[in-house]
């Protein structure tokens, strides 16, 4: 990984060069919550909206205001603020219709993204290094590649150094948790002598703290955590023993002791000095703000999900109501009140989710007992556990964003990350990747509204997506003259480049001047990629399956 | 060049990562946005604004505005004060368009500012991101249409790789870097200018004139010998790069020189066949001559007619209404030529600037009037060398012409002169330019752009120099910078650019230039320490009261020293590129004698210049038949009556054994004014005699009929030097030639004997010299005789390496993995050196033994006629 560090500088000077581009209203969030850690007591944080000045309240986990604590009160800041360099009107508590931040107030902000992203420089490291080390063949150009893909990623470079959120830094910790996982998965590497069968419980341990302080600081990473459970008690809490000719696991208790405290001590510690305080009053004033589901179903813009598509089968059905359908007939269907299509409530949302995700979890309960049996009988396993929980975490966050309750289109960027790690390993693989990123990301395009970035987004999309094409078509086709895309593919590329052509030229020229059809081109945009995003769902699916298929054709 | 889908991929990749970049620039500050004037200028700027606000945004914007709202003879009238126009027309016309479009734009809903942004008048100062989104997008659509498109079509002609892998590397590298020029993108995209446009018009007219056939008949063969369509194509595109802005200027004289040389270059191959007719030929020649220089000045006066035209016929309201008048056209001459303003502007990095500093304060010192005079003087003096050169290029190489006998020599012979031509007409363009930007008055920070945008096409040439001069000429800009508050901009571009030269490197190994020499190391480093230092120090120390110009003084003096340096490279580049063209063209003429007695340390520097990538061998195969299988079928095939003509060629100690054949001193020649030693000895330059070979009468007429070819062949395959090709299965790991390719390319070998060659091959491969790659490069330095090798060693290192020979041969060594081509033209220096020294030597030896023995005799007679005389004395005393 020579090319490592050309590449890091690179891409933080775009960072850098991104600087003055347009923020959303996140930047005040974080500004506003900036301001709450540096100038309120600890229990006034969950408590505080200026006033009722504000609506940008602290709504993250304990675990992210200690970040925001932490970049607001230390030496740099401070020094900062006292060489006057930096305003100190930046770390105010500004009500919401005085708070134009002032252009070092900006820059300092960015800075801090900029900065954090090192723990997401971290994670990609570590985990395509990890998972390139299993590898036999070409695994250096391999984790290189998706090491590049991951670090530049354009989504993450939109949302968080265009729209502003810390997003990468917290995918960083995700990933470095796989990073984990992965290097804690012994199983598939026989050869492996029993010192490092030992260090490789560590790694597992080190993978459950990560993850569960990456939950301590956003709690949108909640929809994996069922999948954690499940594959590390299988296959961190069991031990397989050898029973005449049988192989029973046996379950370790002081394993799962050991697991379960540190994973709740990375997790609670940093909702201990809240609990210090009014412990009852605290908590429920944390998860009011964490879980606030008078929200609605979809979020503003209709993140591409399957609710899209619900919402859109309910708008067709009551326009075909409205036009077509006989008198007679609508007294009839309005008695049912079918259309629209009822809103779902927050609880059926989450049957749905938690239906969702049960395949992976049985499929992880699967793998891991294998892993753990073949660990024993010195089989040689052709995947590894390592490469199905990586699927498994992909097919996860997927369905967390298809079924979600209020899911925010950044959400996509949970599956597409950990999707780069395993992309480079197959033809299949690297195509599903790709068009997951052509839907997932051409999604976010409608958080960057404004003409003035109409140029950055499209390029940035396309310059990616062409260097992700050619690097993994070298990487996967060595000689051959062949390429990733197929028909499909094309016809994509063309849906998508009409789609944003009408909704960046043609909708603000055409429609907008007479006030018509305002969310037409969100709609469309949110459905076309909602039907993409379904299809690379169940392809998604279909290679975790597949996975343990080749598993047990092994066996 | 067949584009997979792959490749293709890869270049739109950097398409669109160039354009990006340009993007990203453009959300940074234009220049005087918000009328910013600089960090220490605050109150003066609002000072200033009552008569001018903002900077070159916001003329270029009100050019838009006056030209679409005016009619064309008010242009260069119209409020001067406030960014009157001093563009030249075609500037006007461009500006007159996006006025145009910004105005019909305006109508569309959402876009109703760009109305504004050119309303005339009303428009001073105005501002708003929409309007700017648009200047920059007008800036990124020229770019894109101009330069980017000129840099992607003239890449392909300047690759050095001998396989397409790497050929498609070197692709890669060229372009990523010549798009990603910091300055260039500083200047247009960030301080807003349009140069791009006029640099880009350049660089497609050196595409067009550097053509030696018909560029829009490539489908045809090229038999139809050199056409003139090019450069009249050329000089059309570059009156439109002078008529867009005036700073083209710097590039004229390279121009002017080398087209001057393509109205002199042999015109017609046919002129051979008539050599007895030299007389009418010469006559031919010069109405060529004449022809083809009206017909560029015609092209070239016609260009500027019509685009002045204009000027010329529409009279101002108020005059009196002539057909023709020149007021209009004069007007615009006095706005593109302000001679009042001084002689240079703000802070430069050019000698002038350098000068003025304290202890020289030529302006003090030196009346006002004769420093133009001065300047244009020593500006004349700095471009003479390169545009002499540019001539010499320009006018090609009549033998060579002539010897190129079938088509498929003369294509490939054409193809190389075009790719040798555009390298040197762009070298030549950058040391002219430089020579202008250090020289000239009136002379502006951004003038740096103009030596750079050619140079930076030539990156393959010299990596590191051009990178170095990259970042030299971005660093020179700051304090244009920092008024444009672009400093973050800055500094990442030159990350961006750093970062892509480290990662798209064509071999690991390093790349070898200019700076692989001591001395340009330690200015290389000094540079970057002193540049990285003066940037500290800006930042951290604030300037003595009373030196308040303290940083921009220095960065122009440092400024000029590096850009001084740079010229100094490109000159001693173009001498280099000119020897060599020489050295490669035809073989013992006097000049080849004269070249090989250049210092060593030159030929160190002509090293560095060649690309490295020739280390990187790849194995590929080679797809052509050995003789050994062909032997019985198609002998006559391989050997015809062509080869055995070239082989029947003298080679270079042949000719020399045989002028050493020849009395020294002729003593037939008794002419006493003339001693013969002196004189030039007549080389039989035609068919070498049979007597004159190494081989004895029989074995010439074996020869012919391949014979000796072959054993010499099968010994050269058995020794690993040679392609097997009979045995395809174990591939060797580097890539050998066929027996074919090796004789196409030293005909001679079919002639020498077997044991000469292998004797000769053995001492490659005693002294372990990576001979494949060598052999690969240049197959005729197997032609030489062994002891002539052994000679050539001693010799080269008793040149360069005083004596000390392993040295010598570790440098070859290395030479010959890194950029053999180096090593073979160090070697073949070496040896032809070695043989006339020896021959130097013998004649000395000779005359001094002949000498020698006039002594002898003299003295002999001397003693005698004393012995005589005493004899006679003794006689006398004894009669006395």
């Amino acid at each position: 990984m020579k090319s490592v560090l050309p590449i890091l500088l690179l891409i933080t000077a775009i960072k850098i060069l991104l600087i003055p581009s347009y923020y959303s209203t996140d930047f005040h969030v974080h500004r506003n919550w900036l301001a709450i850690t540096r100038h309120l007591p600890l229990s006034q944080w969950y408590f505080d909206d200026v006033d009722g000045g504000t609506v940008h309240t602290l709504d993250y986990p304990p675990g992210f205001a200690w970040f925001e604590y932490l970049l607001s009160n230390n030496a740099i800041t401070n020094r900062l603020v006292e060489w006057g360099w930096l305003d100190g009107r930046c770390l105010e508590l500004l009500p919401d219709d005085d708070n134009t931040p002032s252009d070092r107030c900006v820059v300092f902000q960015r800075c801090t993204v900029i900065i954090s992203d090192a723990m997401l420089f971290l994670g990609a490291y570590l985990a395509s290094t990890a998972y390139g080390d299993r590898l036999t063949s070409s695994a250096k150009e391999a984790s290189e590649l998706s090491f590049l893909l991951i670090v530049t990623n354009p989504g993450l470079i939109m949302l968080d150094h265009i729209h502003f959120q810390y997003n990468g830094m917290l995918l960083g910790l995700l990933l470095c948790s796989i990073a984990c996982i992965i290097r804690g998965d012994a199983g598939s590497n026989t050869q492996r002598s029993k010192k490092s069968a030992i260090s490789s419980q560590t790694w597992e341990l080190c993978g459950a703290a990560f993850f569960a302080l990456l939950l301590s600081m956003k709690h949108l990473y909640m929809t994996l955590a069922p999948l954690y459970l499940v594959y590390l008690l299988r296959h961190h809490c069991f031990i397989a023993q050898k029973e005449k000719s049988s192989v029973t696991l046996q379950f370790s208790f002081t394993k799962f002791v050991f697991l379960g405290v540190i994973t709740l001590v990375c997790f609670l510690g940093p909702f201990v000095p809240f609990l210090l305080q009014d412990s009852s009053v605290q908590m429920e004033q944390i998860l009011k703000r964490l879980f606030p589901f008078g929200r609605g179903l979809v979020h503003d813009y209709w993140a591409a999900n399957t609710w899209a598509l619900y919402l859109f089968g309910s708008k067709i059905a009551s326009f075909v109501k409205k036009s077509f359908v006989p008198s007679s007939f609508r007294n009839i269907l309005e008695s049912y009140a079918l259309i629209p299509f009822p809103e779902p409530s927050p609880h059926i949302v989450a049957l749905c989710l938690f239906l969702g995700l049960i395949p992976a979890l049985i499929c992880a309960w699967k793998v891991a007992s294998n892993a753990l049996e073949s660990q024993l009988s010195n089989s040689t396993v052709g995947t590894s556990a390592a490469t199905f929980f990586i699927h498994a975490v992909v097919v996860s966050s997927f369905s967390a964003f298809m079924l979600g309750y209020h899911v925010h289109e950044k959400a996509i960027m949970t599956a597409i990350v950990p999707l780069t790690i395993v992309a480079t390993t197959s033809i299949e693989n690297a195509r599903l990747y790709i068009r997951t990123c052509m839907f997932g990301i051409f999604g976010l395009f409608p958080l960057l509204f404004q003409p003035e970035e109409l140029l950055i987004k499209a390029f940035l999309f396309l310059t990616w997506m062409l260097l992700a094409l050619y690097g993994l078509e070298s990487l996967l086709f060595k000689d051959r003259k062949d390429t990733l895309l197929t028909n499909i593919d094309m016809v994509t590329i063309t849906v998508l480049s009409c789609v944003f052509i009408f909704m960046e030229i043609i909708h603000p020229v055409v429609f907008m001047p007479r006030g018509k059809l305002e969310f037409l081109p969100l709609m469309t945009t949110s459905v076309v990629c909602a039907i993409g995003l379904f299809c690379c769902w169940v392809q998604s699916g279909v290679q975790m399956m597949n996975c343990i298929k080749i598993k047990t054709k092994y066996d | 060049m067949t584009d997979t889908g792959r490749q293709r991929h890869l270049h739109l990749t950097i398409l669109s990562f160039a354009i990006l970049l340009r993007i990203l620039i453009g959300i940074h500050p234009h220049s005087g946005q918000d009328d910013y004037q600089g960090p220490g200028a605050i109150k003066a700027g609002t000072a200033t604004s009552s008569t001018k606000y903002g900077g070159d945004y916001e003329a270029q914007r009100h050019w838009m505005e006056l030209t679409y709202h005016l009619p064309l003879s008010e242009w260069y009238y119209y409020d001067l004060s406030y960014w009157g126009l001093d563009y030249p027309p075609l500037t006007a016309y461009v500006s007159w368009f996006f006025g145009y479009i910004a105005d019909t734009l305006g109508s569309v809903h959402g876009l109703e500012v760009l109305k504004d942004l050119v309303a005339l008048h009303d428009s001073r100062g105005f501002e708003n991101e929409r309007g700017k989104m648009y200047m920059r997008f007008t800036v990124l659509v020229m770019d894109l249409l101009v330069y980017i498109s000129a840099v992607w079509e003239i890449a392909p002609r300047l690759l050095n790789g001998t396989t397409d892998i790497i050929r498609e590397k070197e692709r890669i590298r060229l372009l990523t870097m010549a798009l990603a020029q910091p300055a260039i993108l500083l200047m247009d995209h960030g301080h807003f200018q349009y140069n791009t446009v006029s640099l880009g018009l350049a660089l497609w007219s050196f595409h067009f004139m550097t053509m030696l056939s018909n560029p829009f008949k490539k489908d045809e063969s090229s038999t139809s010998s050199l056409t003139f369509v090019g450069p009249i194509l050329g000089s059309v595109l570059f009156s439109l790069a002078l008529n867009f802005k005036q700073m083209e200027l710097y590039h004229a004289p390279a121009v002017f020189a080398y087209l001057l040389g393509r109205c002199f270059e042999c015109s017609n191959v046919q002129s051979t066949t008539k050599d007895n007719e030299g007389g009418t030929m010469a006559s031919m020649n010069n109405r060529n001559v004449i022809t083809k220089f009206c017909s560029l000045g015609i092209t070239v006066i016609s260009s500027f007619a019509i685009l002045w035209f204009p000027f010329a016929i529409y009279p101002r309201s108020g005059t009196n209404a002539r057909l023709f008048h020149l007021a209009g056209v004069t007007q615009v001459l006095k706005r593109l030529f302000p001679f009042q303003r001084g002689l240079f502007e703000g802070k430069v990095a050019n000698i002038w600037c350098a000068l003025s500093v304290k202890p020289f304060s030529i302006r003090r010192r030196v009346p006002e009037e004769i420093l133009p005079l001065m300047a244009s003087g020593l500006t004349l003096m700095l471009i003479l060398l390169p545009c002499w050169y540019l001539f010499q290029v320009g006018k090609g190489d009549r033998g060579q012409c002539d010897t190129a006998k079938t088509i498929r020599e003369k294509d490939q012979h054409q193809s190389s002169r075009e790719r040798a031509d555009i390298k040197l007409l762009l070298w030549g363009c950058t040391s002219t330019s430089l020579a202008f930007f250090l020289a000239s008055f009136q002379v502006h920070e951004k003038g740096i752009l103009i030596p750079l945008a050619p140079l930076s096409l030539l990156l393959l040439e010299a990596p590191r120099f051009i990178a170095w001069f990259s970042i030299v000429a971005t660093w020179t800009l700051w304090p244009l910078v920092t008024i444009d508050r672009l400093g973050s901009a800055y500094a990442c571009c030159v990350v961006i650019f750093l970062c892509l030269h480290n990662m798209t490197r064509v071999s690991p190994s390093g790349e070898s230039d200019v700076f692989s020499m001591i001395p340009s190391k330690y200015i290389i480093h000094l540079s970057v320490v002193a540049m990285v230092l003066l940037h500290a120090a800006e930042l951290l120390v604030a300037p003595p009261r009373n030196l308040p110009d303290l940083f921009p003084v220095l960065w122009s003096l440092v400024g000029c020293g590096l850009i001084s340096f740079s010229y100094l490279v490109t000159i001693w580049v173009m001498a280099k590129g000119q020897t060599k063209k020489i050295v490669g063209s035809s073989s013992s003429s006097s000049k080849t004698k004269r070249t090989s007695k250049a210092p060593m340390i030159g030929i160190g520097i002509l090293a560095t210049i060649l690309p490295a990538s020739h280390g990187f061998v790849v194995s590929q195969k080679a797809q052509c038949y050995t003789m050994s299988q062909l032997q019985s079928s198609n002998m006559n095939e391989i050997f015809t009556s062509e080869m055995i003509e070239r082989a029947r060629e003298p080679l270079y100690w042949e000719t020399q054994r045989t002028e050493d054949a020849k009395p020294i001193l002729d003593l037939s020649k008794r002419d006493p004014d003339t001693l013969s030693l002196s004189e030039k000895a007549v080389v039989n330059q035609g068919k070498l005699q049979e007597t004159n070979t190494v081989d004895s009468e029989d074995s010439c007429v074996k020869w012919e009929d391949g014979q000796i070819w072959l054993e010499t062949e099968r010994r050269l395959i058995s020794m690993g030097v040679l392609l097997n090709e009979t045995d395809a299965s174990n591939q060797p790991m580097v890539e050998l030639i066929s027996s074919q390719t090796m004789i196409a390319r030293a005909p001679q070998l079919i002639r020498l004997s077997t044991s000469q060659v292998i004797e000769s091959t053995n001492f490659f491969l005693d002294q372990r010299f990576a001979l494949a790659s060598l052999i690969q490069h240049d197959p005729t330095i197997l032609t030489f005789c062994a002891d002539d090798l052994y000679y050539g060693m001693e010799y080269l290192s008793n040149m360069m390496t005083r004596g000390n020979e392993t040295q010598a041969l570790q440098m070859i060594r290395t030479q010959s993995v890194l950029s053999p081509q180096m090593a073979l033209s160090l070697f073949r220096m070496g040896v032809e050196g070695g043989i006339d020294e020896r021959r130097v030597s013998n004649a000395l030896a000779n005359a001094s033994a002949a000498s020698g023995k006039a002594v002898e005799y003299a003295v002999n007679d001397a003693g005698r006629t004393y012995r005589e005389f005493k004899q006679l004395k003794g006689g006398r005393k004894s009669l006395g």
